[in-house]
C-alpha cells in the first residue's frame, strides 16, 4: 500500500502550473471565506449573538477545500461537528450557513441544526453527525445506494482521528471494503481528538496504514497543501468511479484553535503551535500563487476585502432573519 | 459610543463563572481579538477576548466576582460612529484606524422571540432563559440563591473529596513524632522563616523512597504505580482548596523545599491558573498545626493512597525510664486506602515517617 507524504510548496509550485487560473484563485478565496467566516463567527459568539457552541476549523481550512474541489456537484460528503468549512467548500452559501448558526428559519436546516448540523443535501452535503464517527457507516450506506443504482456519485466522508478508534470506523470501512464501494474516507488527523493527543490512543499513528489491513489503498497527505488534497482526492474520487473504490486518505492538519469555544486549549505546546503556524495552508497557498505569477499582494488584498464584505453582508441578513415560529416546532421532526 | 461587554456562553453547564483577573485596567486601549480577563469556569481556566477596539473605561466585574452568561461584566468605549446603523468592523481592523462599532446587538435586543420572558429570565445561556421561560428549574445558571454560593474551585473540591470518602475504604493511623530536633534546625537555619510543611515534606519523601507500595494507585485489578515524583501540600486560600506538588522532594533539601513552597502559595495567590491546576502526587500533607489543633484525620486525595495529618507541635509530658521529662511533640495521623497497602506496611511507613522527624 502506498503512502506519500508531500513536502511543503515543492509539489506545490509545479502541480499549480497544471491549473487553470481562475480555478486556483477560486481555490483561494474559498480557503479564505472559511478563515474569515470563522473568525467572524467567533466573535459573534463571544458577543452573544449566538447560542450555544461552536466547533471551528482555523488552520485545516485545505482539507475540506481540497477534497471539495476534486468532487462533482452530485457527488455526497458526510461531515462532523465541525462542519463550516466543509459547507463552505462543498457550496453552501454563507448566508444559508450564517442564517443557521443564528437559528433562523432561513438557514440551510430551517434553523433546526445549528452549528453542529449543517448540512444541504440539494448541494450534496448530509447535514453534519456530531457522534464521532457516526458518518462512516453513514457513508457506506450512502456509497452502496450509489452503487446499486449504478449512478457514477462518489461520498467523501470527513472525520476526525478521534473516529479510527470507534468501532464505527471499523464496521463502516469493512463494509465499504468487501462491496469495493465508491466512498473516500477522509481522515483530518489535526493530531488531537479534544484534549487527547494522538499518540497517546494509537500505537501506530500512520492512520493511512489501516486500510491495508482491509484490503484497499490509503495515503496520507499534507493537509495544509490545498492542491496535494485536491490531487489526492481526484485520484481517489477516480478509482472510487471504476470500481475500485474504497481509499482511505489521512490528511495532516492542525487545529489552531480550540476543540470549541469553550475550551481554551492549553493542551497544545507551544513550539508545536509555533510550528504549525509556519505551515498555514492559506499563506502556504497566497505563496504558491504569487510564485507561479497568478496573483500579487493587492490581487489578493483584494479577495479578502471582498470576502469581507459577502460576510459583512451576511450578518446583517442574519440579523435581520426570521426566526421559526411556533407552528414550525414539528416539522422536519423526526423524534 | 459605550459598548457594554456581557459575559459569553463559555461554561459548560450553564453554571457561574469566576473572574480571575483583569489582563487590561481602565483607562487602557484594547484591541478586538486581545485577551481581556481571564475567567474558571467549571471546567477550566481560560481567557476572553474583546470584541471590539476602543478604550476599557468600566470594569463591572472585578476580580473573584462570580458572574452568569450575559451578565455586564466591562464597558468600553469605541470611538466614532454612533450606535444606530454601525458597520460591522472587519477582523483585520487595524487599532490606529477609527474602529467602526459593531451593533449593540445582544439577545434581548435581536430578533429572536423571547417575548413573555422577565428581565431576570433573560439572564443566562438562551437555553436557560427557554427552561425559565418554560417554567422549568434554571437553578444551576443562577446566582440569587439564598446560602453562600460555592466558587467553581471548591464545588470541583467537592465533589473530589465526596468521591473519595464514598468509595476508598479508608483506614486511620496514629502516632507521634519528638519534635526536640525538628525546632533546634529551624532555629539554627540562617533563614527564619522556613517552612515546617518543608519538614515534613522531607522527611516523608524519605520514608516514601522505602515504601514504594504508598506510592501507588488502585485500579481495579492490580496496583498502577502513580506517575509522579511530587508530594502534595494542602493550602487553604480563604477556604479554597488546593493542594501545591513539590517536584522530586528527596532529592532537595528543606531550604529549597520551603523556597519552592513559599513561591507556590504567591503563585496561587495571584491566581496563576497554571499554579491552580490540579496535579498528581504520590501522597498529600495536610497541616493544621498553626491553628492550635492537636490531631485530626484528613481524607485521602485520589489517586493518591494516603495522606498525612499534621497537629501543632506542643509540649507533652513523657515517660522516659523512671522519669518524666516534658519535650515538644507532633501528633501524626495517616489516613490509608485499604484497597492499596495492609495496615502493618502503613503502620511500618508512618514508624519511618517518625524516624525521618528524629533523625537530628
Ligand atoms: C461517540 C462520541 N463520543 C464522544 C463524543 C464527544 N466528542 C465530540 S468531538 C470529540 C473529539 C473528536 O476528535 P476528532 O475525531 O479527532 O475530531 P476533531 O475534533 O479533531 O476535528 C469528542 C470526544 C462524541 N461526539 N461522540
Ligand atoms: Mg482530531
Amino acid at each position: 500500500m502506498t503512502t506519500s507524504h508531500t513536502s511543503p510548496n515543492a509539489s506545490s509550485a509545479t502541480a499549480a502550473s497544471a491549473h487553470d487560473p481562475a480555478f486556483l484563485l477560486e481555490l483561494y478565496r474559498r480557503l479564505v471565506l472559511i478563515r474569515q467566516f470563522e473568525d467572524r463567527v467567533k466573535f459573534l459568539f463571544l458577543e452573544g449573538s449566538m447560542p450555544g457552541t461552536i466547533h471551528q476549523c482555523q488552520g485545516q481550512e485545505a482539507t475540506a477545500v481540497g477534497v471539495c474541489a476534486a468532487l462533482a456537484p452530485d457527488d455526497f460528503i458526510t461531515s462532523t461537528f465541525r462542519g463550516h468549512g466543509h459547507a463552505i467548500a462543498k457550496g453552501l452559501s454563507v448566508q444559508e450557513l450564517m442564517d443557521e448558526l443564528f437559528g433562523a428559519s432561513t438557514g440551510c436546516c430551517r434553523g433546526k441544526g445549528g452549528s453542529m448540523h449543517v448540512g444541504n443535501l440539494a448541494k450534496g452535503m448530509v447535514p453534519g453527525i456530531a457522534i464521532v464517527a457516526g458518518g462512516i457507516p453513514l457513508a457506506a450506506g450512502m456509497s452502496l445506494a450509489f452503487k446499486l443504482r449504478g449512478s457514477r456519485q462518489v461520498t467523501a466522508c470527513f472525520f476526525g482521528d478521534g473516529a479510527v478508534a470507534e468501532g464505527a470506523f471499523h464496521e463502516g470501512v469493512n463494509m465499504a471494503a468487501i462491496w469495493s464501494l465508491p466512498v473516500i474516507f477522509v481522515c483530518e488527523n489535526n493530531l488531537y481528538g479534544a484534549s487527547t493527543r494522538v499518540d497517546l490512543v494509537m500505537r501506530n499513528p500512520r492512520i493511512s496504514d489501516r486500510a491495508a489491513s482491509y484490503g484497499f489503498r490509503g495515503e496520507t497527505v499534507d493537509g495544509n497543501d490545498v492542491l496535494a488534497v485536491l490531487e489526492a482526492t481526484r485520484r481517489a474520487a477516480e478509482e472510487c468511479r471504476a470500481g475500485h473504490g474504497p481509499v482511505l486518505l489521512e490528511l495532516l492538519t492542525y487545529r489552531r484553535t480550540g476543540h470549541s469555544r469553550r475550551d481554551p486549549c492549553n493542551y497544545q505546546p507551544k513550539d508545536e503551535r509555533e510550528a504549525w503556524a509556519t505551515r498555514d495552508p492559506i499563506e502556504r497557498f497566497a505563496e504558491v500563487l504569487r510564485e507561479a505569477g497568478l496573483a500579487d499582494a493587492a490581487a489578493l488584498a483584494r479577495i479578502h476585502a471582498a470576502v469581507d464584505a459577502e460576510i459583512t453582508q451576511a450578518i446583517e441578513q442574519a440579523r435581520r432573519a426570521p426566526q421559526p415560529t411556533i407552528a414550525d416546532l414539528t416539522t422536519d421532526v423526526f423524534a | 459610543m459605550r459598548h457594554e461587554m456581557k459575559l459569553p456562553d463559555l461554561a459548560t453547564t450553564g453554571s457561574a463563572v469566576k473572574i480571575v483577573r483583569w489582563l487590561r485596567e481602565p483607562g487602557q486601549a484594547v484591541r478586538r481579538g486581545q485577551p481581556l480577563l481571564e475567567i474558571e469556569t467549571d471546567k477550566a481556566t481560560m481567557e476572553v477576548e474583546a470584541t471590539v477596539d476602543g478604550e476599557l473605561t468600566e470594569v463591572s466585574a472585578p476580580a473573584g466576582a462570580e458572574v452568569v452568561t450575559g451578565d455586564l461584566i466591562a464597558v468600553i468605549t469605541v470611538p466614532g460612529e454612533s450606535a444606530s446603523g454601525a458597520a460591522l468592523p472587519s477582523p483585520e481592523s487595524a487599532p490606529a484606524a477609527p474602529a467602526a462599532s459593531p451593533p449593540a446587538t445582544t439577545p434581548e435586543s435581536s430578533a429572536r422571540s423571547d417575548s413573555g420572558t422577565t428581565g431576570a429570565a433573560r439572564k443566562g445561556s438562551l437555553f436557560a432563559r427557554n427552561r425559565q421561560a418554560a417554567g422549568l428549574s434554571t437553578e444551576p445558571a443562577s446566582k440569587d440563591l439564598a446560602g453562600l454560593p460555592l466558587s467553581p474551585a471548591q464545588r470541583v473540591a467537592a465533589q473530589r473529596l465526596q468521591a473519595s470518602k464514598q468509595t476508598i475504604p479508608h483506614f486511620y493511623l496514629e502516632s507521634s513524632a519528638c519534635a526536640d530536633g525538628l525546632v533546634a534546625r529551624r532555629n539554627a537555619a540562617p533563614d527564619a522563616r522556613l517552612l515546617w510543611d518543608a519538614f515534613f515534606v522531607h522527611a516523608v519523601s524519605q520514608a516514601l523512597a522505602a515504601f514504594p507500595r504508598m506510592a501507588c494507585r488502585f485500579a481495579e485489578d492490580h496496583l498502577e504505580p502513580i506517575e509522579s515524583d511530587a508530594i502534595g501540600v494542602a493550602v487553604d486560600l480563604q477556604g479554597e482548596l488546593f493542594v501545591v506538588a513539590l517536584d522530586a522532594p528527596v532529592t532537595k533539601s528543606v531550604e529549597a523545599l520551603s523556597q519552592e513552597l513559599r513561591a507556590a502559595v504567591d503563585a496561587l495567590r495571584t491566581g496563576d491558573p497554571a499554579a491552580r491546576r490540579l496535579r498528581p502526587g504520590r501522597i498529600t500533607l495536610s497541616n493544621l498545626g498553626s491553628t492550635g489543633v492537636e490531631r485530626f484525620t484528613a481524607i485521602v486525595n485520589p489517586p493518591e493512597a494516603a495522606i498525612l495529618a499534621i497537629g501543632a507541635i506542643r509540649p507533652v509530658v513523657v515517660p522516659r525510664g523512671e522519669a518524666v521529662v516534658v519535650e515538644p511533640r507532633v501528633a501524626l495521623t495517616l489516613s490509608v486506602d485499604h484497597r492499596v497497602v495492609s495496615g502493618r506496611y502503613a503502620a511500618e511507613f508512618l514508624a519511618a515517617i517518625v524516624d525521618a522527624l528524629e533523625k537530628p
